[in-house]
């Protein structure tokens, strides 16, 4: 309805709309600096630049997780497609590959296991849900029998440059996981990649009646997380030196929790990826704070599901009570 | 019987409500007598909606009160106004599609003993009631296999257990085809001839003026005014829109052009040996029952649904199969019958549901040309006379038939030569329709073609140039306008008129 609103009125909307916009960030940055208050080692160099090191890998995850997720769709096979690239890098590299062939190699794994999710889910109608169930079980198994359940060394010293070369003093994940936001930001914003993906989780018959070629376009995105999930898988072994069958045990569930956090709705269409990296940020300070704070890591695991727990309820409340 | 008393008369005293900013009651005072039937009218954005959630204690009102009998309400949420005896029926309908008849009926309401359910002896009587207005289908089937209108029966029966004394019925025939609203009429009848109340909202002034013992019109979250049932249509409208509206549908002007849109002998699923010729500057109407075929017929044109014979032309390409891509590329413009299921991502803004269907032209080598998308949009919004803050306003946030509206923009984006239209109008106010009307009008002088399915008899005989009629997917009538008559439709839609 069009009406005239005094000045007042228009910042309390302006408010009540950043609130609703944001305020699982608003509500997590609070908890975290509370947090962060009473743990002294917390704003120290090391202590930042190790947090936001392992911010990077998992944020990696979530960022295809996020284009996913905002197309209506879901995918838990992230954690053990990352363990199957991070093991094919480091092997190619082992049996003697070069740099490039062993990253294409963990990179077109990763793109694989995108396609047949992405196939299952848009051209044969699946649920996503159950697909990447399977595909979870499939590429752990394949680790497995590939690695015999042993870890991979990587002695190739450029190999390594992924994870624990510094540039401009800052460690390299960090960059990568800067650049590919940086790039997933533009082109969710500028790009018909974007629009489509938005439109499809807003309402995809709608999509369709419009011509949009939902069906490709759902490929796309999951075959873009796929490769997005492989390179995470090559960051972190090049990180660790090492590729671990169980690295990504669990972190399908980090990552959907991320992508939660930063506020974009599990039934699509709704959020922004840049929230994802802070709400990965957020979720790793958490728990880098309790750690430093000597906090039981068991009491951990549930302290830091209540937090979540809180922020989510907390942006719940503050949605519903400035609407309308 | 001394128990109505409890409740009637009912009086509603001064009631206001405000969201923000939006005051959408201001201050709203009536009664209702027992066993009479109120029609409520109203533009949508009236405060129909925000006064029947007050009734059945969805939401709390700022001032006012109910007085039942005298005796002050006060109705905390939906539990105590059903345990009052007031049923609402919704305009969504709202069942749960796997559970049966029956168990929809009882559903809230279950009988208990120590947690196991227990038989209602309130449901036989429904099923009684039911059974004598010719509902065979049974309690036992899931709710989902019955048609809309007899989901539609079921639920306002509900309101025919004996501990309901009120019943809200929101726009109740909305989706119903002619002969499906006389049973509706009919059920109506029976609950106020049995001492129960009737709240009746609709944009339908036929039905109101049959049904109903009083009729208040809303405006801006009040009482405007009361008129008798038989009141004209003129009159209602413009004490509803609060201004002049000389004539709801608009003149028509002979300027057939080329044909555009030629349908030869097509079938599909649901239709079998359709032809129809479209051409620049008309409005062809198709009619029928629900599920005569109307729909499929739109859908086989629009490339989503299989063609199984015939041919398609759309200007000078044939097609004997084809998708939506093609149609759009042919110049096709589609606007589905559901707004909120097909049409909108009702959390999006205006201006990103507007230009979804202008993006496969509006980019470079993917980069969106958002500058010129964005202008083109806000023209549409401005040209349509959509009510809105901006084109970043979310279109959750719009009214129905401002809604529609942007849905209607979606499919001009494309600058389509035709457009194929089903049910513009659904749920859209009287004021919004004016609109749509007149917007279809200059669309139709600019030279387009108007393929126009609804159900609404009164806007396919107002708007159409030429009037096709489906019954079991067959055309069972083509006519002119001006020989058309709404007893030889009718009869064409259910069979009995010239094949």
């Amino acid at each position: 309805m069009s009406m005239t609103l005094s000045n007042a009125q228009t910042n309390r909307m302006t408010v009540f709309r950043f609130l609703r916009s944001y305020g699982q960030i608003a509500v997590l940055v609070i908890l975290a600096l509370i947090l962060s208050l009473f743990t002294p080692r917390m704003f120290t160099e090391v202590n930042l630049m190790n947090l936001a090191r392992q911010t990077s890998i998992i944020a990696l995850v979530a960022a295809g997780q996020t284009l996913i997720i905002l197309t209506g769709a879901i995918d838990l096979s992230v954690g053990a497609v990352l363990a199957l690239c991070a093991v094919i890098f480091a092997g190619l590299l082992q049996s003697g590959y070069d740099l490039p062939v062993a990253l294409a190699g963990a990179l077109f794994v990763g793109a694989l296991a995108g396609l047949v999710n992405g196939v299952m889910v848009a051209r044969f109608r699946l649920a996503s849900f159950v697909v990447t169930l399977a595909t979870l079980s499939v590429a752990k198994g394949l680790t497995l029998l590939y690695t015999g359940a042993s870890p991979i060394a990587i002695t190739s010293e450029i190999a390594l440059v992924f994870g624990q070369a510094r540039w401009f003093g800052i460690p390299a994940p960090i960059w990568l996981a800067i650049g590919v936001y940086a790039l997933l930001w533009f082109v969710m914003r500028a790009t018909i990649f974007g629009r489509y993906v938005y439109a499809i989780g807003g309402n995809e018959e709608a999509a369709i009646l419009a011509a949009v070629p939902v069906t490709r376009y759902k490929i796309y995105v999951f075959l873009l997380a796929g490769v997005l999930t492989g390179f995470a898988g090559v960051v972190l072994a090049s990180r660790l030196g090492s590729a671990v069958p169980t690295a990504g045990d669990g972190m399908e569930l980090v990552a959907i929790t991320a992508v939660v956090l930063g506020g974009t709705s599990l039934l699509g269409g709704e959020g922004r990826i840049w929230a994802t990296i802070v709400g990965a940020a957020l979720l790793n300070l958490i728990s880098n704070a309790l750690n430093l704070l000597n906090v039981n890591s068991y009491y951990q695991a549930v302290a830091t599901g209540c937090i979540v727990a809180i922020a989510v309820l907390a942006d719940r409340y503050l949605r519903s009570s400035t609407r309308k | 019987m001394g128990v109505e008393n409890l409740l009637f008369p009912l009086k509603i005293e001064g009631v206001a409500k405000s969201f923000g900013a939006v005051k959408a009651l201001r201050d709203v005072s009536f009664e209702i007598a027992a066993g009479t039937c109120v029609a409520l009218l109203g533009e949508n954005g009236a405060g129909k909606s925000t006064l029947m959630r007050v009734l059945a204690g969805a939401i709390q009102p700022d001032r006012g009160r109910l007085l039942a009998n005298g005796k002050a309400l006060n109705i905390r949420n939906a539990k105590q106004s059903r345990s009052l005896g007031i049923h609402l029926c919704h305009q969504e309908l709202q069942v749960v599609p796997r559970m049966t008849v029956r168990e929809n009926l009882e559903l809230g309401g279950e009988r208990t003993v120590l947690g196991f359910l227990k038989p209602d002896p309130a449901m036989e009587h429904i099923v009684r009631e039911l059974e004598s207005m010719g509902f065979s289908a049974g309690m036992d089937i899931p709710i989902g296999d019955l048609s809309i209108a007899e989901r539609q029966l079921v639920l306002i029966a509900k309101g025919l257990s004996t501990h309901t004394k009120l019943i809200i019925l929101d726009e109740p025939t909305a989706a119903l085809a002619p002969n499906e609203v006389e049973k509706v009429m009919r059920l109506v009848r029976r609950l106020v001839s049995t001492g129960r109340s009737v709240i009746y909202i609709s944009h339908r002034l036929d039905e109101v003026s049959q049904v109903a013992d009083r009729v208040l019109v809303l405006r801006d979250g009040e009482i405007i005014g009361e008129l008798p049932p038989d009141a004209s249509e003129q009159k209602v409208v413009e004490m509803m829109v609060g201004r002049e509206i000389s004539n709801l549908y608009p003149e028509h002007a002979d300027v057939r052009g080329e044909v555009l849109l030629k349908v030869d002998g097509i079938s599909t699923k649901s239709v079998a040996d359709v032809s129809l010729e479209v051409h620049a500057g008309e409005i062809v109407g198709v009619g029928g029952l629900v599920g005569a075929g109307q729909q499929s017929l739109a859908a086989a044109i629009y490339g989503r649904q299989a063609i199984n014979a015939g041919s398609i032309s759309i200007g000078d390409k044939v097609f004997r199969e084809h998708g939506i891509e093609s149609a759009v590329a042919a110049g096709i413009g589609y606007v589905g019958e559901d707004r909120r299921r097909e049409g909108l991502a009702i959390n999006q803004s205006i201006g990103d549901n507007i230009t979804l269907a202008g993006l496969r032209t509006g980019h470079s080598f993917g980069f969106l040309h958002k500058r010129a998308l964005d202008r083109a949009a806000a023209r549409l919004v401005s040209e349509l006379r959509v009510k809105c803050a901006s084109i970043d306003q979310s279109v959750g946030e719009l009214s129905g038939g401002n809604q529609q509206k942007v849905v209607l923009a979606r499919a001009l984006i494309t600058n389509p030569r035709i457009l194929i239209l089903l049910e513009p109008t659904r749920g859209v106010d009287v004021g919004a329709r004016a609109d749509i009307y007149a917007l279809l009008k200059s669309l139709t002088n600019a030279g387009l073609g108007i393929l126009l399915v609804t159900s609404d008899l009164a806007e396919l005989m107002g708007l159409s140039d030429r009037i096709l009629m489906l019954y079991r997917g067959r055309v069972a009538g083509d006519v002119a306008r001006s020989a058309a008559t709404p007893e030889m439709l009718g009869a064409m839609a259910t069979g009995q008129g010239r094949h």
